[in-house]
């Protein structure tokens, strides 16, 4: 009865209606006290709950060190899931939800405590049908992988013959290639490469799949999506925040590890990759590694990279300190707060067009997007005063906040005998569609429950981004402190310099 | 809120222009919306189209049929950043013409639905609205006569014509997918419960039907939940039943394994018009079943 091959009748893939359902499953969720876990993940699990996403009996099993009942820990996530949820906080949606959850108290070396996971794994199996699917959510610091790991494959939780089990990671994968391989090693000694779902929560932005439409559903932009059209591409991800509470995670780590290396090397690829034949995840995954192979930073790195860190100052109207001064901070670290770092890619698509990388702490706003700017005009029509007001061309793939689509253009401005100014056209995707676009880890979790991986980066995507990376890396860790840039503002002089040196300024976003 | 009295599309589109200056017009609208009610047609029509407004981008259209004022039309219009709203009010013998005020009012390109929310015509496809889309909406258990309605909507059933009776179901055929899933094993036979004249509940027996091949028993039920109130599919392992208990809940319970509640919320209008709504492009999986009523009657 239970062989792989049973097809339910009642599935039906021209039935578009049907909410993604998982299949029967049990989430079990490490450092479930964590930040992540209390803003954002337990928050999506209700939300898909919400959906109907998530089947009847689906298990959600904690694993903390608090001395916690069951009931206890779940009038612990109460209120933050009520906090966080996008989605309204429905009593039976929270009562279903609630009847599949359980408390496992434990320690990481504790054998015992993993005795007890398994034991109360085998009783949801048996009680609900589960059928011995089970993927593990490694909510915790890289350093307690190897432990964890360990421990699942000792108490044989990591068996793959009956029911699937898959790990859930997030970044920092690594520190650079060497540990990135070393992590690698640990996880694949459990986990088959499939069953590895490496979570990069900005792919499961909307914007990022609807990238993937604007690209490859219309005509209109493919002809100018290359050097004969495009001058620059510049990605920015900037927060308005500072490290915040963050300091053990960040000193030494950096901004160019936590951002550049996942978040922006993703973005790039698929802003820069060539027309995939299906979205099928190898299809996606080859062009997206095609892009990051043929990557560099080129020539002398210190003209192509600039780093900085924000000193004391104001940022939107509120007196903030510097990072040296922040608690827990080294006040000698040369740890960046911002990172800027020029890539080309050797392609016949993108040669000689630089793609400017760039991410902040302490930034005017917080901004995530992609912005193509174009060539200018080779020949001009109009009498310099008359374009005096214009700019280049641009098209802005904005991320976050509001995701949208911004294309700015010349147009005359009306009255005037013939003065030309920039102007945006905008297009917001909240604005247009009914639904509500979910939350990145709503869509992402749910991903993981149906064993569907496109937007999930493997290990080889991993390690090309840390090889683009790594030389720069390699030369601030000799370079002494990064320079100092007022809180509030677009970063230092060094990243504006860095662009100018080549003929090309960053844009304001 | 802007009113129009005797006034004509022209008149309309000249006040909506003028609203759009003074900066108070929407824009991103990605649709047309007809919403199609009568003028003794209770404000229930009414609300259910604002709160269609509410969540929808979109241009939407309220036609009021069948008015007694003085004026063959009267407008009013209510724009926020991103929603039109103009309720239109047809009397007299412009009630034949609808189609001549709403033409010059539609979004130029982009897509345009018909809703019916309460009663459709008898003759969907001969109405005069029939000429600007192919998008229908109706609601065949809000009709007079709701199982007559399906089954001549059944008969004349033309691709992209949607009924919501159909979007009630959504989330007990998730559940039931789901519940399947976890039972895998072989459907024998099948019950459904529910009143007479729901026709939520016929396209529920004609969809297991047509899916699970087996003939599907109709019992009446004992208790007084209006709608469906449960889905029995017997299967090899046993049974697999959803069963009603409250507004917002059923049970489940699977071969083996303990009753549990599930949340099963009776839809909002809302939640059902955003559902059609997100999918233009038609529903296949519905055209199939009604085909497959079609064939039964027929």
């Amino acid at each position: 009865m239970n062989d792989a091959s049973w097809n339910n009748p009642l599935r039906d893939d021209g039935d578009r209606r049907l909410p993604r359902i998982a299949g029967p499953s049990v989430l079990v969720l490490f450092g479930v006290t964590g930040d992540l876990s209390r803003k954002k993940l337990l928050p999506a699990i209700y939300d898909l709950a919400n959906h109907g996403a998530l089947p009847p009996g689906f298990g959600l099993i904690g694993f903390g060190r608090r001395d916690w009942s069951t009931e206890q820990f779940i009038a612990e996530i109460a209120p933050s899931i009520r906090e966080n949820a996008r989605t309204p906080f429905r009593e039976e949606v929270w009562r279903q939800l609630t009847n599949g959850v359980r408390f496992v108290q434990g320690a990481f070396d504790d054998t015992d405590s993993f005795r007890r996971l398994r034991e109360t794994l085998d009783d949801f199996d048996a009680e609900h049908g589960i059928g011995g699917n089970h993927a593990f959510y490694l909510s915790i610091p890289p350093k307690n992988f190897e432990q964890v790991i360990g421990q699942l494959n000792t108490h044989g939780m990591t068996d793959q013959s009956r029911g699937w089990k898959r790990a859930i990671i997030e970044k920092p994968f690594g520190h650079d290639l060497a540990s990135s391989q070393v992590l690698n090693d640990v996880v694949s000694a459990a986990f088959p490469a499939e069953s590895v779902f490496r979570i990069d929560h900005y792919l499961g932005k909307e914007t990022v799949q609807n990238m993937l439409a604007f690209r490859f559903a219309n005509m209109m932009y493919e002809p100018i999506w290359n050097r004969n059209f495009v001058s620059d591409v510049q990605i920015t991800m900037a927060e308005d925040i500072g490290i915040g509470g963050r300091a053990g995670y960040y000193d030494g780590v950096g901004a160019a590890r936590d951002v550049i290396q996942n978040h922006l090397f993703q973005l790039m690829a698929l802003a820069a990759m060539e027309e995939p034949n299906s979205f099928s995840p190898t299809d996606l995954r080859r062009e997206k590694e095609k892009v990051l192979e043929a990557s560099a930073v080129v020539g002398d790195l210190r003209s192509h990279s600039a780093n900085g860190q924000y000193a004391a100052g104001y940022q939107g109207g509120r007196e903030v300190i510097g990072f040296l001064q922040e608690e827990g901070i080294n006040p000698t670290s040369v740890t960046e707060t911002y990172a800027a770092i020029r890539v080309d890619i050797d392609s016949r698509r993108w040669a000689g067009v630089p793609f400017f990388l760039r991410t902040a702490k302490r930034a005017p706003r917080r901004i995530t997007e992609i912005a193509l700017n174009f060539h200018r005009t080779p020949h001009m029509p109009f009498s310099q005063p008359d374009i005096e007001q214009l700019g280049v061309n641009s098209l802005v793939l904005r991320i976050q906040p509001n995701e949208g689509i911004q294309m700015v253009f010349g147009a005359k401005v009306p009255g005037t005998q013939m003065e030309i100014r920039q102007v945006g056209m905008d297009f917001s995707y909240t604005g247009s569609f009914t639904e509500s676009s979910p939350e990145a880890y709503e869509r992402l979790i749910l991903d993981v429950l149906l064993g569907d991986p496109p937007l999930f980066p493997q290990q080889r995507e991993v390690e090309l981004s840390w090889q683009i990376l790594d030389p720069v890396l390699d030369l601030w860790a000799c370079s002494g402190t990064p320079e100092q840039y007022p809180a509030g503002t677009w970063g230092p002089a060094n990243s504006d310099a860095m662009l100018a040196r080549d003929g090309y300024a960053w844009r304001r976003p | 809120m802007m009113r129009l009295e005797n006034t004509d599309a022209r008149q309309i589109n000249q006040a909506l222009n003028e609203m759009r200056d003074q900066g108070r017009g929407a824009s991103g609208q990605v649709l047309t919306l007809v919403i199609n009610i009568d003028a003794y047609d209770t404000d229930e029509a009414m609300h259910m189209a604002e709160q269609a407004a509410e969540q929808h981008p979109s241009r939407i259209l309220v036609a009021r049929r069948g008015g007694t004022n003085t004026h063959p039309l009267n407008a009013a219009i209510k724009a926020t950043s991103s929603t039109e709203v103009i309720t239109l009010d047809f009397s007299g013998q412009m009630d034949r013409h609808v189609s001549s005020v709403l033409l010059p009012l539609l979004l130029p390109e982009l897509p345009v639905v018909v809703w019916w929310p309460t009663r459709a015509p008898n003759e969907l496809y001969a109405d005069e609205l029939c000429t600007l889309t192919n998008r229908l909406i109706v609601d065949s258990a809000r009709a007079t006569h709701p199982t007559t309605m399906l089954a001549n909507l059944a008969r004349d059933h033309r691709p992209c014509t949607t009924d919501l009776a159909w979007a009630r179901l959504t989330r007990w055929r998730a559940l039931l997918v789901a519940a399947l899933d976890q039972a895998r094993s072989k459907v024998l036979s099948a019950s459904v419960t529910a009143p007479a004249d729901s026709t939520p509940s016929d396209l529920m027996a004609a969809w297991l039907e047509l899916k699970l091949s087996i003939a599907v028993e109709r019992p009446e039920p004992d208790s007084g939940y209006p709608g469906l109130q449960s889905v029995e599919l017997l299967t090899e392992a046993g049974p697999v039943v959803v069963r009603r208990i409250s507004r917002t809940d059923a049970v489940l319970s699977l071969p083996g394994q303990p009753e549990r509640e599930v949340a099963l919320a009776r839809r909002t209008m809302k939640a059902l018009i955003t559902e059609e709504l997100t999918r233009l492009s038609g529903d296949t999986a519905f055209d199939e079943l009604m085909d497959h009523i079609a064939k039964r009657e027929g």
